[in-house]
């Protein structure tokens, strides 16, 4: 590749247009909408895991792409989501964040329609009123949304016409879950929410490369100095998901507890998994404990976080202390990492809003964690979703150019075939 | 004399251990401002433990956000990095009202709530978090310590993260 003639953040690099990015992606109204429409509403979207409505009639209320839903699980068993709109004009029907279904109903506050846990109107009242139009409770309800979960996380989708979740996440993916997620029954024992002043897309960047490990003062001392670690790499898989290989953690250069013993399921001693599926679900297992980060992207440059600790279900009660602990070393409000993550996109958001940065390189091409294919991973697949060309957005649509990496074959390491439109 | 009735030179000592105890909360709560934290961490046994506790609806649990001894609460805070204190170096202002005194002898339980407010550089002021102090103390050689202080957090949207004690 040719070195670029200049590069200051503000002049169009001459790269290959996979290897940079216009940073209006990050703040432009228009990108936003699209993306909800095409992103956010059209995938999987991660909104909780099975444990945390583990009885029927349990609920909790869950926003996906701007709607608010009712995640309920019914008298059967299943998982159901349904618009939190009531039928009638439209009132919010479910009102407080989690909860169990009184005899299993739901009753609108407003003019008191109410509904079961399947979403089915059980009474209108007064219908008498309705003799003379079509209104029939048979034919009222709360309209449905698509939920399939996979290890206990609960997906759901607004698109009616997306392919299956099975299908979304593909075979190898869901292999790569597997450890820890899909072995035993686990449980959420953290939930907490953060409002990230920057895009939602900067926050997933934070899982998405190696590269800025050397921010963390834990994982600089902790991982990155280990040979082992450097032959860590990614793997891209199709759909703009990526897991990276598994690594081994130094906690005792941090003067930390070794994590060796009450592993979660298929973790090794010390063990590392990333997993991050697109578009904003990052899952990270740090041998004892497992984590869940989610978004709830609420403008161009705000992002509501959503973070959950996991750990096994039936853990004894010192067993679940270390993992708390563990937990808290790392995460959560209090943690080592996060807060240093927040800090680096909310900085980089500072410039990229007021304009000062144009354009961002994610050019890295290396064996090893650094490089930089995984971001290219997600954003082809964001191209393709978007129909937006990441690196130039005045260049308009990119239609069915091919760009996106949606082959079967996941690809390890480096490049995925950059597009030949190079704009430099 | 009934063996109830709390005598006028009682009464004094019962009010002179409250003000000491009262005086005590609002020192803890200006050497966290101030980031004067080993007169903070003086004010705690050699045992004693710090914890920040919150509840959420969606789990059944309430949770811990950080748990740690005296000692252990020392060693993260001397072990910040330089980004660290970056972040979380904003003024900090907590405004604590006493709520609750209870003394029992060598041991007492106070309850206060309070209001902590952040100031960044640019001079602006906004409540970073709300909650309570539940404290346990204990007197050993005339000096009351803390045993246990429970930071209990009503905030659970924190808009700036750090290990500091809240
Ligand atoms: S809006 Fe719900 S019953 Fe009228
Ligand atoms: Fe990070």
């Amino acid at each position: 590749m040719n070195l670029p003639a200049r590069l200051d953040g503000r002049t169009r690099p001459q790269l290959p247009p996979t290897h940079y990015l216009d940073n209006r992606i990050y703040t432009d109204p228009d990108v936003f909408e699209t993306e909800k429409e095409s992103i956010l509403a059209g995938t999987w979207r991660f909104v909780c895991h099975a444990s945390e409505i583990p009885e029927p009639f349990d609920y909790r209320l869950v926003t996906v792409a701007g709607h608010e839903l009712v995640l309920v699980r019914g008298k059967d068993g299943e998982i159901r989501a349904l618009y939190n709109s009531c039928a009638h004009r439209g009132a919010r029907v479910v009102r407080t964040a989690a909860g169990r279904l009184e005899q299993g109903r739901m009753t609108c506050f407003y003019h008191l329609w109410s509904y079961d846990d399947k979403g089915r109107c059980t009474g209108i009242s007064r219908p008498s009123g309705y003799r003379e139009s079509a209104v029939r409770k048979d034919a009222t309800g709360l309209k449905p949304v698509r939920v399939e979960t996979m290890f206990g996380l609960v997906f759901v989708c607004l698109d009616e016409a997306a392919v299956s979740l099975r299908e979304f996440l593909g075979e190898a993916v869901i292999e790569a879950m597997r450890t820890p997620f899909g072995i035993a029954d686990l449980e959420v024992f953290h939930l907490h929410r953060t409002e990230i002043k920057a895009n939602w897309k900067l926050f997933v960047e934070t899982n998405y490369e190696g590269y800025h490990e050397l921010l963390h003062l834990l994982n600089r001392t902790t991982g990155v100095a280990q040979q082992e670690y450097q032959a860590r790499q990614w793997t891209n898989h199709k759909r703009g998901h990526v897991s990276f290989d598994h690594a081994r953690i130094s906690y005792g250069n941090l003067n930390y507890e070794q994590r060796e013993a009450n592993m979660m399921p298929g973790m090794k001693p010390n063990g590392h998994v990333v997993i991050n599926l697109f578009p904003d679900m990052l899952l990270n297992c740090r041998s004892t404990v497992a984590r869940i980060d989610s978004l709830m992207p609420l403008s161009p440059t705000r992002t509501l976080l959503e973070c959950r600790g996991l750990g096994l279900a039936g853990d004894t009660g010192t067993v679940r202390a270390m993992r708390v602990r563990h937990h808290n070393q790392v995460w959560g409000p209090t943690g080592i990492n996060l807060a240093e993550d927040m800090w680096a996109v909310q900085a980089q958001m500072r410039n990229m809003e007021n304009g000062s940065s144009r354009y961002s390189v994610i050019a890295r091409e290396e064996e090893g964690p650094m490089d930089d294919s995984s971001l290219r991973n997600f954003y082809a697949e964001w191209s393709r979703l978007t129909g937006c060309r990441p690196h130039d957005l005045n260049s308009g649509r990119t239609g069915d150019t091919g760009d996106g990496n949606t082959g079967d074959a996941a690809t390890r390491g480096t490049d995925l075939n950059p597009s030949p439109d190079n704009a430099g | 004399m009934l063996d109830n009735v709390t005598t006028e030179p009682e009464m004094a000592v019962e009010m002179a251990e409250q003000s000491a105890l009262k005086r005590l909360i609002h020192a803890s709560a200006r050497y966290l401002d101030d980031h004067e934290f080993h007169a903070y961490l003086d004010l705690y046994r050699e045992e004693g433990v710090y914890s920040i506790v919150t509840k959420a609806p969606e789990l059944p649990e309430p949770m811990i956000w950080m748990q740690r001894s005296r000692a252990e609460l020392q060693e993260r805070i001397s072990a910040m990095s330089e980004h660290e204190w970056e972040i979380a170096g904003v003024e900090q202002t907590r405004i604590v009202s006493v709520d609750i005194v209870e003394v029992n002898g060598a041991t007492a339980d106070t309850s206060s709530s309070f209001a902590l407010y952040h100031t960044g550089q640019e001079g602006l002021t906004s409540c970073y978090a709300v909650g309570r102090y539940d404290d346990r103390w204990e007197k050993a050689a005339d000096t009351w310590k803390l045993g246990n202080r429970r930071v209990m957090l009503k905030t659970r949207q924190l808009d700036m993260l750090s290990p500091l004690p809240i």
